[in-house]
């Protein structure tokens, strides 16, 4: 009889202890925390390039997903990157686009040997709060295309077989 | 001498005189007859191989320059430039056609990674038979013809070995390889695409690939387009115009002919019991009909020739035809063919409002069964060149994006779902999405969807085919999703027409 009352006791001791463990964890998620996370999204998305890039081709197509209403100025800033007190030089007036429905905008842009920095400036008017701004930023360096093959087999044969998968299996 | 001496000599130089002249009318004549008679067909062939040569050609020629899946351009060929790449290409077709290059299928995605590299491509009229290739290089057994009845597209890469590929029957995709002995003539493709000159081309982009639509739109249109004044051929406010127009079709028979006057302004010209029928309407549309009774066609290329020669003989020879569709015409047991043909205004390809083809015929055996026409050409007054120039369609598209949804989805039987409008208070948009109902799964049409169904972007020349001889034409961005042509004004953006294809229509 005792043996059975110690052991009833036992288990209704683990199954309220993990009830407890399970009301402690709370699990829901209020308004607030979602549109923290909401905010932390960026407004654009560029996706062409992706990342930073070198390349041999001076025309470069890019393309980026910002909010409707919206309003992206591409600016693109040359350098020859060989002075570090280089003046950066832009290569077009600021380009507006006003993003629609298809919340796509693309740009062609003919770069220059060297350093190009685009700059993609973002602003979302908001109701009864200050406008929203976001810097987007993609370098693209245009070489020879010797110099870019050089680059490319240097970076394969410096990079351990480790480094490698792991950059691989990342899927950047 | 005696009287009957004098007669006896008289007789004999009648005689003689009777039978020179005699000789001199049919015999003399006849010899010459024939032979302008065989000249006459000797120029006739001429002019069927001249016509055959420039008919039989891709209507439309893409070049690739290149760049990758995410960085590649491309741009459609101007007919001066496509008459020119068309001479290399055929030398390329020639061996193929004459060699036996080892066939094998590729898929439709390795077609597609082909034309992220450098590449010319060449897009046939819809329904173009192989028969017409081997016909033009005289070979009528060829691997080509051994596989695919019907050619859509051939991309030859720049780095050319003897290999190129051919979108045929059903979108199924050939490599043909030829051996390097096999390649009689040497192509520089490199140096024909390095021949465009730089920024001298409209840059097209495969805007919606990320709708998974690789259909090319330009970005901006920099060469900007008239709009001009055009009239047709015939002018169908002259009966003495009319009747010449007509008589080319009835010869001799002229005279025979009932006419008829439409109070609608259509006049028809009769022959027989409807063994022959010309119709002219007010604006110069020109169609011929002819009973062919059991005639059946047996070859396409036959029916071609015959459809050129009847062109020829009774229109009159048009410069820059472009054949835009083939149609086997099946009728219980008579087979016969439609032949489309089209033409270009400033570069750009005329296209009528209605959904025929500016030139139709249809051949029954070695008869025309019916003939089509209403070309124009630009009169005599200033064009008009709007400052704004040509807008893009992708912004087109834009602009007019909710109601282009709201009617995709109609057609799909499906929802549009609420498109943010531009402009609109954050305020109302909560409040319709509070109110809108639960959609069920899959009921919803989404702008995606609507970005993957267009088929193809275009600017050509719509000629509305008004009630009137002249009119005045306006560069149109034809924009086809699914099953429908939207027409827009390329210069002011507004929606012109909305025309439902039928699946003859549809690329």
């Amino acid at each position: 009889m005792k043996k059975w009352i110690i052991a009833g006791a036992l288990i209704l001791l683990m199954t309220s202890g993990q009830t407890a463990t399970a009301e402690a964890t709370n699990t829901n998620v209020d308004d607030n925390t979602i549109s923290e996370a909401i905010a932390e999204e960026p407004m654009l998305e560029v996706l062409v390039p992706q990342k930073d890039r070198v390349t041999s081709r001076e025309t470069m197509m890019v393309s980026f997903r910002a909010p409707t209403d919206s309003l992206v100025v591409v600016e693109v800033f040359h350098t020859m990157g060989m002075a570090d007190n280089e003046t950066p030089v832009a290569l077009y007036e600021p380009m507006a686009f006003e993003i629609g429905v298809l919340e796509r905008g693309w740009v062609e842009l003919t770069l220059q040997k060297g350093i190009n920095r685009i700059v993609l400036t973002t602003t979302l008017a908001q109701k009864n709060v200050e406008p929203k701004v976001e810097v987007t930023e993609r370098i693209i360096t245009v070489k020879d295309l010797e110099e870019v093959r050089e680059e490319l087999s240097r970076n394969v044969m410096q990079t351990t077989a480790t480094d490698l998968i792991r950059r691989l299996t990342n899927m950047e | 001498m005696s009287k009957e001496k004098l007669k006896s000599l008289l007789l004999v130089i009648l005689i003689a005189t009777s039978v020179v002249l005699t000789q001199r009318v049919w015999f003399s004549s006849p010899l010459q007859m024939t032979s302008s008679e065989a000249s006459y067909l000797y120029e006739k062939e001429d002019q069927l191989l001249a016509t055959r040569e420039q008919v039989i050609r891709p209507e439309k020629m893409v070049v690739g320059f290149g760049g990758g899946a995410e960085n590649s351009h491309y741009t459609f060929l101007a007919p001066s430039d496509l008459d020119r790449f068309w001479q290399e290409m055929k030398m390329i077709l020639r061996d193929h056609f004459v060699s036996m290059p080892v066939v094998q299928t590729i898929t439709r995605e390795e077609y597609e990674d082909l034309r992220t590299n450098r590449h010319v491509e060449m897009h046939f009229g819809k329904g173009f038979p192989t028969a017409f290739l081997s016909v033009l290089f005289d070979q009528q057994e060829n691997s080509l013809a051994s596989v695919t009845n019907e050619i859509q597209s051939i991309l030859v890469p720049v780095r050319y070995q003897g290999n190129l590929y051919l979108v045929g029957d059903e979108d199924q995709v050939y490599e043909f390889q030829l051996q390097p002995q096999d390649q009689l003539h040497q192509v520089d493709v490199a140096e024909l695409v390095d021949s465009i000159p730089v920024n001298s081309y409209v840059k097209y982009y495969p805007l919606f690939s990320y709708a998974g639509n690789q259909t090319l739109l330009p970005l901006t249109y920099q060469n900007n387009k008239p709009r001009i004044f055009t009239e047709s051929e015939i002018d169908a406010s002259s009966n003495d115009h009319m009747n010449r127009w007509a008589g080319r079709f009835f010869n001799e028979n002229f005279d025979f002919v009932k006419t008829i006057q439409e109070t609608g302004g259509t006049r028809i010209y009769m022959y027989g019991y409807g063994q022959q029928e010309v119709r002219i309407n007010n604006r110069g549309l020109l169609e011929y009909s002819a009973a062919t009774g059991n005639q059946s066609s047996s070859s396409v290329s036959r029916a071609l020739d015959t459809a050129l020669m009847f062109k020829a003989d009774h229109y009159g020879p048009s410069d820059g035809l472009v054949l835009r569709e083939v149609e086997l015409l099946e009728e219980g047991q008579l087979r016969g063919y439609r032949f489309g043909f089209g033409y270009h205004l400033r570069d750009l390809p005329v296209v009528p409002a209605q959904l025929s083809q500016p030139v139709e015929i249809e051949v029954f055996g070695e008869s025309v069964r019916s003939f089509s026409v209403l070309l124009r050409r630009p009169m005599s007054l200033p064009e008009v060149m709007p400052e704004a120039g040509i807008l893009s369609p992708h912004r087109i598209i834009e602009e007019d994006f909710n109601q282009l949804l709201e009617e995709f989805a109609d057609r799909q039987g499906l929802e549009a779902p609420e498109m943010p409008l531009q402009g609109e208070e954050e305020a109302d948009i909560e409040n319709n999405a509070d109110n809108q109902p639960d959609p069920g799964e899959g009921s919803l049409v989404t702008g995606e969807d609507l970005l993957g169904a267009i088929r193809y972007v275009e600017l050509v020349y719509l000629d509305r085919q008004e009630t009137h001889r002249r009119e005045l034409m306006v560069p149109v961005w034809r924009i086809v999703i699914d099953q429908v042509a939207y027409d827009f004004d390329a210069h002011e953006g507004t929606r012109m027409q909305t025309t439902i294809l039928t699946e003859e229509g549809v690329r």
